[in-house]
């Protein structure tokens, strides 16, 4: 052992000897690195791009998949390896390392889109023919509490708006239209569709979540004819890769208490399995504005999910099942004599199952299949709505390339099945959904130039026969700097009821004006993104611009105070949405700033108006900093949301009159986060400023009365609230 | 309010005191480990920022010698040995611990860099 030391310590010093003379002698000899890629298979894999991280110095391998490239200014440097079909790979490459091989793995999961890269909490690739943005552990980290829908806090193309003062359910947007034309999805699965569109992303925990993707704009033909103005993709831990155990138990200063655990297991090289566990509970009746209506619902919510894997070279299969239990129960307070209660139980059962086999590294062949079943029974005052879905929806992808590497195709055929049942008040109502389809798209990805081109066609067994086609298109000025086009239509069909719940947490009837069609609309989108250096800091520059027309829209109308009513779009609906990012690191700093400008607009039955509850101008900024291996974190968060417009409520009793327009205000989130050995504690405000919109609830005090509203929400409902929590894990 | 502030003060102390006061009863020891390159560095810097009682590591990649800052009251030269030992390298007489040595990249272990 002595002697190894030894001999250990001289060559160490002989490198450094030989080193010196060689930098003293040949200064012009710039130090290389050589590198092999292959795939899983050991076979070497040509035209793939190797860059270090952040520059314009790069190469392409060869055909025997070799490269050679001058080291890096600074160790460790980080070389991104990408190629179509594969997962983009990140590797640190230190001083001493003269030679790398590099195994890409085939990205079979059907993403086409993963950006990996856990250095940053947010990254905006250069790479993807799509403009993605990937939210990794460390970005929602940073807001603690606790789903995947609070998380969007920290960022800027996802608003997410609280939609009632009642019921605590929280809506997220994009491009300033609501999340039900975003498509969402777990693994490129349908997530959140049907019923679920109420609190879908409530549903993910946030400590579950690997990565988040972000696009906007028209999607894939791949995922279904859905998106519209874009799409939501979380990916979970994956049984392989997570930590043998993890514990997170959060609490708030209300009485919010929550429990989010997992356990994996790792058998052997291709099997492996995970459990997740969350319980969530809110124990006891909070009403701090003395309106005697509960400021925050109580709440029993259980979730639990497990999945198995099985990974092979050539063969890759997974299953996993998930149960949610939910029980919400809010309105006045239970000392009152006749209260006014919102009650919302939901029970979810969902179950998937994807195989793929690989030919080649770039051709496969992959299946995937899930079943839904969700069940709604719902409350609010007087008013009853019970209803429930069965989906079964299967999608297959055959992949392969044509001619040579720079162009490939994908193919397949998927069905959607969605039977439903609704109980509102007295009368009931069933409705069956059959939509087979089938689709192919195309992608030439050479050099600079990417474009992907996609068609699909459905059939729906009531509304007949649609065509999505989607066009994608990216052109690298630099390695750093990508323009982007895209042009997409999407259709979906609507449940009225449950997407607009909130609205039945008022004295408002109902009205149903027509039969109401699917929705339709066009996609159109640019953006530019560009990164620099300058010195030590790290600059990105994002800028994009979407405009979505809909062709038919299913026309929420709450105009008239009396009524929410519901009829086909005569006229225009259209939303245009520009977003700015500047983000700035340096060191343990990091700095974002984003503005975003919308203008949405609908023709309602009373003229062209803008959306309600839809801010034109918001400006979001986010600072963090951290200490030497992340001992300490600070994280700060700053929403500026300017004025939006709010439905008339003429007519009601002077008392009851709100004004048209609501207030710009602050929203100040801050949270702490101290690493230990073994554990990490954190301490959070959120709402610092302590801002709420005043009165909420329109006639409060008559809850069964004419002007009772409680969904005339375009601010905070709650104030400043504390929370801490702890993390603990096993590795 | 009031709590808030309390606890913003609190945390502020806190954060004071655990670097305000690291000169005032500390110990140097420096210990020879199998470590050999930039990454074994970040390892076993990073793995005994974490431990406690220690102000300060830092190693020599040339000499493979970690010197650590450490408080006595709180912790000793054998505990901090077993440490390094525990992240997959040899110290001094302590010997590597074998699951985490088997866990170190390859460009970590043993002979790597002949």
């Amino acid at each position: 052992m002595k002697n190894l030391k030894v001999y250990v310590l001289s060559w160490r010093k002989a490198i450094g000897l030989f080193g010196l003379i060689f930098s003293l002698s040949g200064v012009i000899q710039a130090q290389q690195i050589k590198g092999l890629v292959t795939d899983e298979q050991n076979e070497p894999l040509a035209f793939v791009n190797v860059l270090w991280a952040n520059t314009n110095i790069g190469a392409s391998t060869d055909e025997r998949g070799q490269f050679k490239l001058d080291s890096p200014t600074a160790f460790p440097g980080l070389l991104v390896v990408s190629y179509v079909g594969f997962k983009t790979d990140t590797i640190k490459i230190w001083e001493n390392m003269k030679k790398v091989t590099v195994v890409l793995k085939s990205s079979v999961d059907l993403v086409e889109y993963v950006v990996a890269d856990r250095q940053s909490a947010t990254t905006i690739g250069t790479i993807t023919p799509n403009l993605v943005e990937t939210l990794s552990s460390e970005e929602l980290k940073k807001a603690a509490c606790c789903s995947v829908s609070e998380s969007f806090g920290t960022n800027a193309s996802v608003d997410v708006n609280v939609t009632d003062a009642v019921s605590g359910t929280r809506k997220i947007k994009m491009l300033g239209l609501d999340g039900i034309y975003t498509q969402i999805q777990f693994e490129n699965l349908p997530l959140v569709r049907g019923l679920s569109a109420s609190n879908g992303l409530d549903f993910i925990p946030g400590t579950w979540v690997k990565s988040i993707q972000i696009k906007k704009g028209a999607g894939s033909v791949v995922n279904g004819y859905e998106s519209i103005a874009g799409q939501i993709n979380v990916e979970l831990l994956k049984p392989d890769e997570a930590d043998k155990f993890f514990v997170n138990v959060f609490a708030n200063e209300m009485g919010r208490f929550e429990l989010n655990t997992h356990f994996s297991k790792k058998f052997n090289s291709k099997w492996s399995t995970m459990l997740f566990v969350h319980a969530a509970n809110q124990g006891f009746e909070i009403d701090r504005n003395n309106d005697l209506f509960l400021d925050i619902p109580l709440k029993n919510t259980a979730i639990v999910f497990n999945r198995w894997k099985y990974f092979d070279k050539n063969f890759r299969f997974q299953f996993g099942v998930r149960g949610v239990f939910n029980d919400v129960n809010s309105g006045q307070k239970s000392e009152l004599e006749n209260p006014y209660k919102v009650t919302i139980k939901t029970n979810q059962f969902y179950g998937f199952v994807k195989a793929g086999y690989i030919f080649k590294s770039d051709n496969s062949f992959g299946v995937v299949t899930k079943y839904k079943f969700h069940e709604h029974q719902s409350t609010y005052g007087l008013t009853t709505y019970n209803a429930d879905q069965n989906n079964v929806y299967i999608n297959t992808v055959y992949a392969d390339e044509i001619f040579n590497k720079k162009n490939s195709i994908k193919t397949g055929v998927s069905l959607n099945y969605d039977s439903y049942r609704h109980h509102f008040n007295d009368s009931s109502f069933t409705n069956l959904e059959v939509v087979p389809g089938i689709y192919f798209e195309y992608a030439y990805v050479a050099g600079k130039v990417s474009v992907v081109a996609g068609i699909r066609g459905d059939h729906h067994n009531q509304f007949g026969a649609f065509a999505s086609p989607r066009l994608h298109f990216k052109y690298n000025l630099t390695a750093r700097s990508a323009f982007r086009l895209s042009v997409g239509k999407g259709f979906r069909t609507t449940n009225v009821l449950i997407e607009n719940s909130s609205y039945l947490i008022s004295s408002r009837r109902v009205r149903f004006l027509e039969i109401l069609k699917p929705e339709q609309a066009w996609n159109y989108g640019v953006s530019y993104s560009h990164k620099w250096t300058i010195k030590e800091m790290e600059f990105s520059f994002i800028g994009d611009y979407y405009y979505t027309e809909f062709e038919n829209q299913v026309v929420v109308d709450v105009e008239d105070k009396d009524f929410v009513s519901f009829y086909n779009l005569n006229g225009k609906s259209y939303s245009h949405a520009f977003q700015a990012e500047l983000g700035v690191e340096y060191k343990s700093f990091d700095l974002k700033m984003a503005y975003k400008f919308l203008d949405v607009m609908t023709d309602y039955s009373s003229g062209l108006k803008s959306k309600p509850f839809t801010p034109r101008n918001r400006v979001l900024i986010n600072a963090g900093f951290r200490t030497r291996f992340d001992k300490w974190k600070f994280d700060i968060t700053t929403l500026w949301t300017g004025l939006s417009r709010v439905p008339s409520t003429e007519g009601n009793l002077d008392g009851n009159v709100r004004s048209t327009r609501s207030e710009n205000y602050f929203l100040v989130n801050g949270q702490v986060t101290k690493k230990f050995k073994l554990f990490e504690v954190y301490l959070g405000v959120e709402n610092l400023l302590n801002f709420k919109q005043g009165n909420p609830i329109i006639d409060s005090e008559n809850p069964f009365g004419d002007e009772f509203d409680a969904s005339m929400i375009w601010g905070p409902v709650q104030g400043r609230i504390m929370y801490a929590g702890f993390r603990y894990s096993i590795k | 309010m009031k709590n808030l502030g309390l606890i913003l003060v609190v945390l502020l102390l806190t954060f004071i005191s655990t670097k305000g006061f690291a000169g005032s009863d500390t110990k140097t020891i420096k210990i020879q480990t199998s470590a050999q390159c930039d990454m074994c560095k970040e390892t076993i810097e990073k793995g005994l920022a974490f431990e406690k009682g220690v102000k300060k590591a830092d190693l020599d990649v040339d000499s493979s010698v970690l010197t650590i800052e450490y408080t006595p009251k709180k912790t000793n030269p054998d505990i901090l040995k077993k440490a390094v030992a525990a992240l997959g390298y040899d110290a001094d007489e302590v010997q590597a611990e074998t699951e985490a040595y088997n866990n170190l990249n390859e460009c970590c272990k043993k002979g790597a860099h002949k």
